[in-house]
């Protein structure tokens, strides 16, 4: 059933002209990203090779790529998520939604698998970039891998708040720019960790900072905790909106 | 359901419970997926994890170390924090401690940093300075500190050698309170008290200029504890050796008379610095690996080798060509004679080593019988030697010059065998080449900057025609 309402979500959203533009805008910048480091990397290769322990390929394009896919979906998130319940309770189609046989958990798991999906095609799409220099050398796949996984959790979690503000209003525009708010704010909240402003409680901040989890896997670092980070952000944002809706569904 | 505003009330306290209950058990998770961490290192170099030789060397080591930064920078005490986090994996009592020099500076005084990233290990009261942060220099400072106990330093004394705990500008006490940093113990020994000279392995023993003739017997100490295999460093300065020219025959080497000039040091030093002797240069030998920059020696002899000795001898350190030896009155006059004079490159340094199994049988034996308890490795079992055609560089009033420092504190880490070094392998990565055709680069270029775009655009705009005709 879950799998039904993805799958009905993914179809409604690619006959929309936004999928389509959104992905073509990201792959347009990504790609001009990638050229210039794969640009940068020829230029500089010759003087790495004399480095004891030089940065090979992977570091040095794919790398950096993946940190700025990740700034760009920042905004871009935001935007792919800001209609999914604000819309419907807009148009007062939720209400019909209420009404369907479908228990809240099974609407908001749906919609949520459904977005999640399309950012999946949207991040194989930038893998693809990376992966077309295996016809000029070897890359570090293992290190390649830990950036993709990074980067699929870290738009699980995007999607996941940006389906919670979405949950909260009646106006898209509201749900995005929240949305936007909240995404920014955890990106940047270890910066009061590391300003040393404070003696303690530091390490909260820098837990808690979306960040930081994802630099340790774009440095090729597996951490259970991290993954564990990223599955509770998504799970705790999930849990908010199911239960959102099921306040909504009482009468008053 | 009937809804009064009983009920309301109900819900709303049961969403306020299930709320707080729900953040409690994600901090829960949160701190027991900190506590319980999986780690794994996805690289195909491996450059995230410590090599085997450090964890080794981890797994020895006992007792508290602590690792003191002085870094300001968020983005170098974040490099720090994440180097040092590594080996705390395996060794979780090792502690970091930032300070800021700005509230500090006592501190740093104390402990002589000069730079931001400069890092201090301490450990037993002893401490181990460290500038580059790779895992290479960090591992080999734990090895550092961590040395064996039984490291001794003897300076003979009797004969108007350089005192190790004077102050005065010719005595060595700066050079001995670093060593004791080190870890090394200081002793003196005065031979006509003392008629026996001990020899452990890790030991040296410290002849530094005596200005008094040697007696007969004592002599015949030294060159016995020579034989018998133990480690010395002889600084002589220009002038009598004191009755110990047999000492130089047992070692097969020669002291030329007359005092170094060097025209370079007088052209960089100023006038009247003319027999300051600089090395800029070192050829390829443990001892002078790691220095950095110049070392300069007041007043020096030249030593030359004598052939066909036992000895394995290196020169560490070689002055440049334009220099000579004088031989004449040092008046107000220098210059280059050229019947008497001889010309550079000159030896300052030699350092001397041969395997101990060359030295005769019974004492091999009785070394033996000696070290047992230590399982040495076969490298180890070399008797050293490092003779010095100066004794100023270590002196108080000259030990701050260029790298006289460094190169004292690793001629006495060679000769007791300390030098031991823990390589640490390059993380070489599958990845450091990329060779695209012109073809296939203008392909890749193509497909990510034009075509990908434009068919997912074309396709976009295709649906919107479409359902637009219906």
């Amino acid at each position: 059933m879950i799998l039904t309402l993805a799958l009905h979500e993914l179809r409604r959203l690619f006959l929309s002209p936004l999928a389509w533009a959104t992905l073509a805008v990201t792959q347009l910048l990504l790609g001009y990203m990638f050229l210039t480091q794969v640009a940068y990397f020829a230029q500089i290769q010759s003087q790495l090779m004399g480095l004891p322990e030089a940065p090979g390929v992977t570091e040095i394009v794919a790398i950096p790529l993946f940190q700025n896919a990740a700034v760009v979906m920042l905004l871009i998130v935001p935007l792919m998520t800001m209609r999914l319940i604000a819309d419907e309770r807009r148009s007062r189609t939720l209400t019909l939604l209420f009404s369907a046989p479908l228990s809240m958990t099974e609407i908001v798991l749906g919609k949520y698998l459904g977005t999640l999906i399309f950012f999946v095609i949207m991040t194989i799409l930038i893998a693809l970039m990376p992966l077309s220099l295996l016809a000029g050398g070897s890359l570090d796949l293992g290190l390649l891998a830990a950036g993709l996984l990074g980067l699929c959790l870290l738009l699980a979690s995007f999607t996941a708040i940006g389906l919670f503000f979405s949950s909260l209003t009646q106006q898209a525009t509201v749900a995005a720019i929240s949305t936007f708010g909240i995404l920014l704010l955890l990106w940047i909240i270890d910066w009061v960790g590391s300003s040393g402003v404070l003696n303690q409680g530091s390490e909260l901040f820098t837990y808690l900072s979306l960040l930081r989890h994802y630099q340790a896997l774009l440095e090729g670092q597996f951490n259970s905790s991290d993954i564990v980070y990223y599955l509770l952000i998504v799970v705790a944002f999930l849990a908010f909106s199911i239960r959102r809706l099921d306040a909504d569904r009482l009468p008053h | 359901m009937r809804v009064t505003r009983k009920t309301h009330w109900y819900i709303r306290l049961q969403n306020l419970l299930f709320i707080l209950l729900f953040l409690t058990a994600i901090g829960l998770i949160a701190v027991l997926s900190m506590r319980y961490n999986y780690q794994a290192d996805w690289t195909a170099s491996g450059r995230n994890t410590l090599s085997k030789a450090s964890q080794v060397l981890l797994k020895q080591l006992e007792g508290q170390i602590t690792v003191i930064s002085f870094a300001q920078d968020p983005n170098t005490k974040e490099k720090i924090t994440k180097l040092i986090n590594r080996y705390q994996h395996y060794k979780p009592d090792l502690k970091l401690e930032f300070i800021n020099p700005e509230t500090d500076p006592d501190k740093v005084r104390e402990l002589g940093v000069r730079f931001q990233t400069e890092l201090v290990i301490k450990k037993d009261g002893r401490q181990e300075k460290l500038q580059d942060l790779s895992e290479k220099d960090l591992t080999n400072a734990f090895n550092r500190v961590a040395r064996s106990e039984n490291a001794w330093v003897i300076f003979l004394e009797g004969h108007g050698e350089r005192d190790p705990r004077g102050n005065a500008n010719f005595a060595l006490e700066n050079f001995t309170k670093q060593l004791e940093t080190k870890g090394f113990h200081i002793q003196t020994l005065n031979l006509s008290a003392q008629s026996q000279i001990p020899n452990n392995h890790n030991q040296v023993l410290i002849i530094a200029s005596p200005q008094t003739n040697f007696l007969p017997g004592e002599v015949d100490l030294i060159r016995d504890y020579i034989k018998n295999g133990g480690h010395l460093l002889w600084l002589i300065d220009p002038g009598s050796l004191h009755n110990l020219e047999t000492l130089a025959e047992d070692l097969s080497i020669k002291v030329l008379p007359g005092v170094i000039i060097d025209p370079s040091a007088q052209i960089l030093l100023g006038r009247g610095n003319a027999t300051f002797a600089l090395v800029p240069k070192y050829g390829n030998h443990p001892i002078t690996d790691s220095l950095t920059s110049i070392t300069l020696f007041p007043q020096s002899a030249a030593l030359e080798v004598i052939k066909g000795s036992q000895w394995q001898s290196v020169p560490i350190l070689t002055t440049l060509s334009r220099s000579w030896v004088e031989t004449s009155e040092l008046g107000k006059k220098i210059e280059y004679d050229k019947e008497q004079d001889i010309l550079g490159p000159l030896t300052i340094g030699l350092a001397l080593n041969r395997e101990r199994s060359l030295l005769e049988k019974e004492v091999a034996d009785k070394d033996k019988s000696n070290h047992q308890g230590n399982n040495r490795s076969k490298n180890n079992d070399q008797q050293r030697v490092v003779i010095i055609g100066d004794g100023d560089f270590i002196s108080n009033s000259h030990l701050g010059n260029g790298s006289n420092l460094d190169l004292g504190l690793s001629l006495i880490n060679w000769l007791t065998h300390e030098d031991r070094l823990i390589t640490v392998p390059a993380r070489i990565r599958p990845d450091t080449t990329l060779q695209l055709s012109p073809a296939a680069s203008s392909a890749i270029g193509i497909i990510f900057l034009f075509i990908l775009p434009a068919a997912l655009l074309g396709a976009g705009i295709l649906i919107w025609w479409r359902r637009r005709q219906r």
